[in-house]
């Protein structure tokens, strides 16, 4: 039987680590994915995941669900993005190889997709990485949660504790940017289809 | 609620995008751009970058954290620790006090050091009308320790006197082993009698037994706390040794850089 996280956080709450081990299963891959595009390092995503759950774990007793279990992690995840951005003092480096491996993408690769679909698809993942790190903070986290992490407006006006119209706001702007450097890349025409 | 959308409503532009909008908005925004060509193409182009951006895919990474719970704390330390051969020492003294109690033990403390001698002082119980004879042999066993401290002997006089007063005592009871006239007739000595005699025989064994225990404890203590003190010493005289070399290569050092400034003012 799968409980919700509701059941979950209570029973953390009660002492049962197993049950917030569950949390943690449910949680880790969206809150790696999250900090890995908003800070663009492997290494320092997991270990933002890590100390993500720790600290969430520490503070299980004060969550009195004011807000849902997944809003609290990825404030605290997003929270440690902005610490480490902080401290870098500068952009998110996309750490994206600049050989890619003929071998690795041949074990990747699906029965319907070819060779040259899945260097496409490096390509593009690096485009769009570089692109992003273009972006300021708040507008990439803005289109991460968005696009990524499917949150409403309100959602991510709570989390970036900002106005729903200076959410819409950022993702117009960084759409834009976007845009124009992946029109730069060739990416697209100008007159591209409706999705 | 819109009814008509203008080209400068990015936010309106962005919720229709998302498709977080209102029917009455939605209608609004599609009418407009069915009209308009350049909302029309802005919108594909944002259209067509999240699908760009769709692609894009963190790489996979091994996580599987896991809370796991701490082990109990350590009580906390107390500020003396018996050390890690203490319960050697004690199974030692044990074993010795065990032994010891089978025989008498005489302790002299002299000259710096300590004698124990061990006699076997019970002889086993004889046949009906045969007299035990007190054993007379002595198994002597001299153990120097080095103890040079002036208490320690003190010590081990006043234990040793107690331990003769105690021994002489019990030598003196009608019970004790080689006085017992023994019979297993029956018609001679009252059961009961002898029955009392052994547990009185038993009991002072016990007696001793303890007596003997805290006396090799001492001794233990006592060795421990003498080879610490050589260490200390062999410790202090190493300390000594490597300060002299110390200051013998600074004195080197010194020397060499005196040659080095004379021999550069000549030049």
């Amino acid at each position: 039987m799968t409980r919700t996280d509701e059941e979950l956080v209570a029973r953390s709450i009660d002492g049962d680590t197993d049950s917030f081990n569950q949390l943690v299963v449910r949680w880790e891959r969206p809150i790696y994915a999250l900090a890995y595009r908003v800070i663009g390092r492997e290494e320092e995503a997991r270990d933002v995941v890590q100390e993500t759950f720790l600290r969430a774990f520490r503070g299980i007793k004060n969550f009195r669900g004011q807000a849902k279990f997944s809003s609290w992690v990825y404030r605290i995840a997003l929270n440690l993005c902005r610490d480490w951005i902080r401290r870098e003092r500068r952009a998110p480096i996309q750490a994206t190889p600049e050989g890619i491996d003929l071998v690795e993408l041949a074990a990747e690769q699906g029965p319907a997709e070819s060779i040259e679909t899945l260097v496409a698809r490096h390509d593009l993942s690096k485009i769009v990485a570089q692109a992003m790190a273009l972006l300021p903070d708040e507008q990439r986290t803005a289109i991460i949660l968005k696009e990524y992490h499917g949150m409403t407006f309100q959602e991510i006006a709570d989390l970036q504790g900002c106005p729903l119209s200076t959410v819409k706001t950022r993702l117009y702007q960084g759409l834009t940017v976007l845009r124009r450097h992946l029109q730069a890349q060739g990416r697209f025409d100008s007159a591209s289809t409706l999705p | 609620m819109t009814n008509s959308f203008r080209c400068d409503d990015k936010a309106l532009l962005v919720s229709y995008l998302y498709g977080e909008v209102s029917d009455a908005d939605r209608a609004a925004v599609a009418s407009h751009v069915a009209t308009c060509a350049a909302c029309a193409d802005e919108l594909a182009s944002l259209g067509a970058v999240r699908a760009d951006l769709a692609r894009w895919e963190p790489p996979a990474a091994d996580l599987g954290f896991q809370i796991v719970k701490a082990p109990p704390r350590p009580a906390p330390q107390a500020w003396w620790r018996p050390p890690v051969w203490a319960p050697l020492a004690l199974a030692a003294g044990l074993l010795l006090a065990v032994g010891a109690a089978l025989a008498n033990v005489e302790v002299q403390a002299a000259n710096g050091g300590v004698t124990i001698r061990a006699g076997w002082s019970h002889p086993p119980l004889t046949a009906p009308g045969v007299v035990a004879e007190q054993a007379p042999a002595h198994e002597a066993v001299a153990v120097k320790t080095g103890i040079t401290d002036a208490e320690m002997q003190k010590a081990m006089a006043a234990l040793e006197t107690r331990l003769r007063a105690e021994i002489g005592t019990t030598a003196q009871r009608p019970a004790a082993p080689a006085a017992v006239p023994v019979s297993f007739q029956g018609s001679a000595v009252d059961r009961g009698e002898l029955l009392q005699q052994v547990r009185n025989l038993v009991d002072e064994s016990e007696r001793r037994q303890q007596r003997e225990l805290a006396l090799r404890l001492a001794q233990v203590v006592q060795d421990v706390e003498n080879q610490r003190r050589t260490d200390l010493v062999k410790i202090e005289q190493n300390f000594g040794q490597i300060e002299s070399l110390t200051s013998q290569e600074a004195a080197h050092q010194r020397a060499i850089t005196n040659y080095l400034v004379r021999a550069s003012q000549r030049q």
